[in-house]
């Protein structure tokens, strides 16, 4: 018994086996497999058309697949229609039904499904309360805020104790600040009611905040799957480097392989790097830094301060001139034109003492940073 | 500039229901022949209330328009669902010729109806007559409901059923509630064009059934008579009310 509970917990709750979708001949999706565990909070990411929508749609069952098989909870549900799924929805137009009060919309599940109606009046009650909307029973649903539609659209899925609630942009609609406040009332929601989320956003930030896993996707596959901390600082290809954030793209030529790590040739700087993929010497690759991760010195700072030159790691310096810098609030962009050829963008802080940015316009600086921060991928066109 | 407008907006009030309205004051004209006004009469009513034959007629109008708008609302709301929802090859077929239908001359219609039942070797009387409005109306109440259907958000129905409904339920509780307003204008709309249709009649029903205009219109092949200004003048009320009631509905929650 315990072994069956402890098997069907390990089982992922949904599982998508080579599923493929095509519509008027494009491939809107292409043999993806996919598994979703149990109790996590999984984030789509990627851009408009990339397929992430007609996943969730998949799942949901609006869609049937083309090829590949489907399950819920280890059951084929590829054939099964949406009202057979034990999943719900939440639709980026929150599709609320225009006709009834916000009541009716919540308790319309329940209805469905025959719950008596003492039953479905408490339960409807307490989803409300839930979702901070107490009170609002009786009003209308278009003359809701767009905010307080997002919740009742959320009450409405959510009361049906589905295994998986699938969310398709739900935020997108909200501007800035009640974005951010419903990005952190989904997520401490989703751990009160212990269900599956999975959530599809083109805004990373959106998916890193939230998530425990991200997948990321790009023309109908997926590109990689991870936790906000490994796709950001560990991306498997370009494509996810640049869709995850800002970042500096170094080419570099392979000279000599060890264990775990390379030295390579860039911008005419010999310097080892940790790798994990199998290069060979000469293969030209990319080296991939993050801006927060690179340190600007001037060179007069350098020459002037012995301390400050050996914390700073001169041998893997890159030397340049400041062209521009960008001020964003917390932080500011320096961006270097590299001696060798090549722009960097480094963020920095501003430092305690300092009111102003501390670098110039046509400043000599030299560019660091600290070894094994760096990404080295094989060479893509 | 304000006392122009007035003026102008006076004219075009006059213009379409001087005549409308010189029918209802001669309806209530003592005079049996002149023109003239000869005292204020609700003569013409009482006659028209004791004419057997011209309230039988009324009354088989009444049966035809209401059967007629029932069923094409039932049908033309099906159609207009069934073009919304399917992507089926002669969808753009369908919907072009509710179109034609909506355009065509009635003695068109009518005339090409005959020819049917004549072929089919209907007796020509009630059950032809109501084929015949059905086939008049459903293009208007399909046309009223397709365009409410494509206002809603498509989502709503997958909401439904992902919610747990099946595929009765999605109508009943969404899909119906949510297009009735027009379904309901769309049954006015078909009442008041069969109650006042002539020529389609006029080909498709026989002499064991008879309706109000043809009847009228036979009448006043003998001259205008006092008492068809009486019905006239309902006539126009009952056709008032319609509209608005309909446009009521339309209007509401849209």
């Amino acid at each position: 018994m315990t072994e069956s509970v402890a098997q069907s917990q390990a089982l992922p709750v949904v599982q998508l086996r080579n599923v493929a979708k095509v519509y008027d001949g494009q491939h809107a999706l292409k043999e993806v497999s996919l598994d979703v565990q149990r109790g996590e909070f999984l984030t789509i990411l990627g851009p408009s058309g990339c397929g992430k929508t007609t996943i969730l749609r998949l799942v949901a069952g609006f869609e049937g697949a083309t090829s590949g098989s489907i399950s819920i909870d280890g059951r084929d549900v590829t054939d099964l229609p949406p009202e057979r799924r034990n999943v719900n929805t939440v639709f980026q137009s929150y599709a609320l039904f225009p006709h009834m009060n916000v009541f009716d919309n919540v308790a319309f599940g329940l209805r469905m499904k025959g719950r008596p109606a003492t039953e479905i009046a408490t339960e409807v009650r307490e989803t409300l309360r839930l979702v901070q909307l107490e009170g609002f029973d009786t009003r209308a649903v278009g003359k809701l805020s767009g905010g307080q539609q997002q919740r009742v659209a959320i009450a409405r899925a959510i009361i049906n104790r589905p295994l998986v609630l699938l969310l398709d942009e739900p935020l997108s609609a909200l501007d800035y600040r009640l974005r951010k406040q419903m990005q952190l009332d989904l997520k401490h929601l989703q751990r009160k009611l212990g269900i599956t989320f999975v959530l599809v956003t083109h805004d990373q930030e959106e998916a890193f905040s939230m998530s425990d896993r991200v997948v990321v996707m790009n023309n109908g596959h997926i590109e990689q799957i991870g936790t906000p901390v490994s796709v950001y600082e560990e991306p498997r290809n370009l494509y996810v480097a640049r869709f995850v954030g800002e970042i500096n793209i170094i080419d570099a030529e392979v000279v000599e392989l060890g264990e775990n790590r390379a030295r390579v040739r860039a911008q005419g700087l010999d310097v080892f790097m940790r790798t994990s993929h199998a290069f060979r010497p000469k293969e030209k690759v990319h080296i991939l830094l993050r801006p927060e991760d690179l340190r600007v010195e001037t060179l007069k700072d350098l020459a002037e301060d012995p301390e400050l030159e050996d914390v700073f790691a001169r041998d893997r310096s890159l030397v340049g001139t400041v062209e521009e810098t960008i001020y964003k609030g917390a932080t500011y962009d320096v961006v270097v034109r590299l001696d060798a050829g090549g722009i960097v963008t480094a963020t920095e802080f501003f430092n305690e003492d300092d009111e102003t940015v501390y670098f110039k316009a046509s400043d000599r600086v030299a560019v660091s940073w600290v070894e094994g921060w760096e990404v080295v991928l094989p060479y893509e066109k | 500039m304000r006392k122009l407008r007035i003026l102008y907006a006076t004219l075009v009030f006059v213009f379409l229901y001087l005549p409308l309205g010189v029918m209802v004051v001669y309806s209530f004209n003592a005079s049996r022949f002149s023109m003239a006004w000869k005292g204020f009469t609700l003569d013409w009513y009482v006659k028209l209330f004791s004419n057997a034959a011209l309230m039988q007629a009324a009354l088989n109008s009444l049966l035809i328009a209401a059967l007629a708008a029932t069923c094409s609302s039932i049908l033309g709301t099906l159609i207009a669902m069934a073009l919304q929802r399917w992507r089926f090859p002669s969808r753009k077929v369908i919907h072009t010729s509710l179109f034609v239908m909506m355009m065509s001359p009635d003695i068109v219609i009518g005339i090409s109806l005959l020819v049917l039942f004549m072929a089919l070797s209907l007796p020509l009387g009630f059950w032809t007559l109501l084929m015949a409005h059905v086939t008049l109306c459903v293009p208007f109440v399909s046309i009223t409901v397709y365009g409410r259907l494509l206002g809603f958000d498509p989502h709503v129905v997958e909401a439904a059923r992902d919610l747990g409904a099946g595929e009765y339920e999605v109508f009943r509780h969404v899909v119906l509630p949510m297009v009735f307003p027009a379904v309901l204008a769309g049954w006015f709309l078909s009442f008041t064009l069969s109650i006042d249709d002539v020529i389609i009649s006029f080909f498709t029903t026989g002499p064991t059934f008879e309706v109000l205009p043809l009847r009228i219109y036979s009448m006043v092949r003998l001259g205008l008579k006092p008492e068809v200004n009486a019905l006239c003048a309902i006539m126009i009320l009952i056709t008032a009310v319609a509209v608005f009631v309909s446009q009521r509905f339309l209007k509401e929650k849209s």
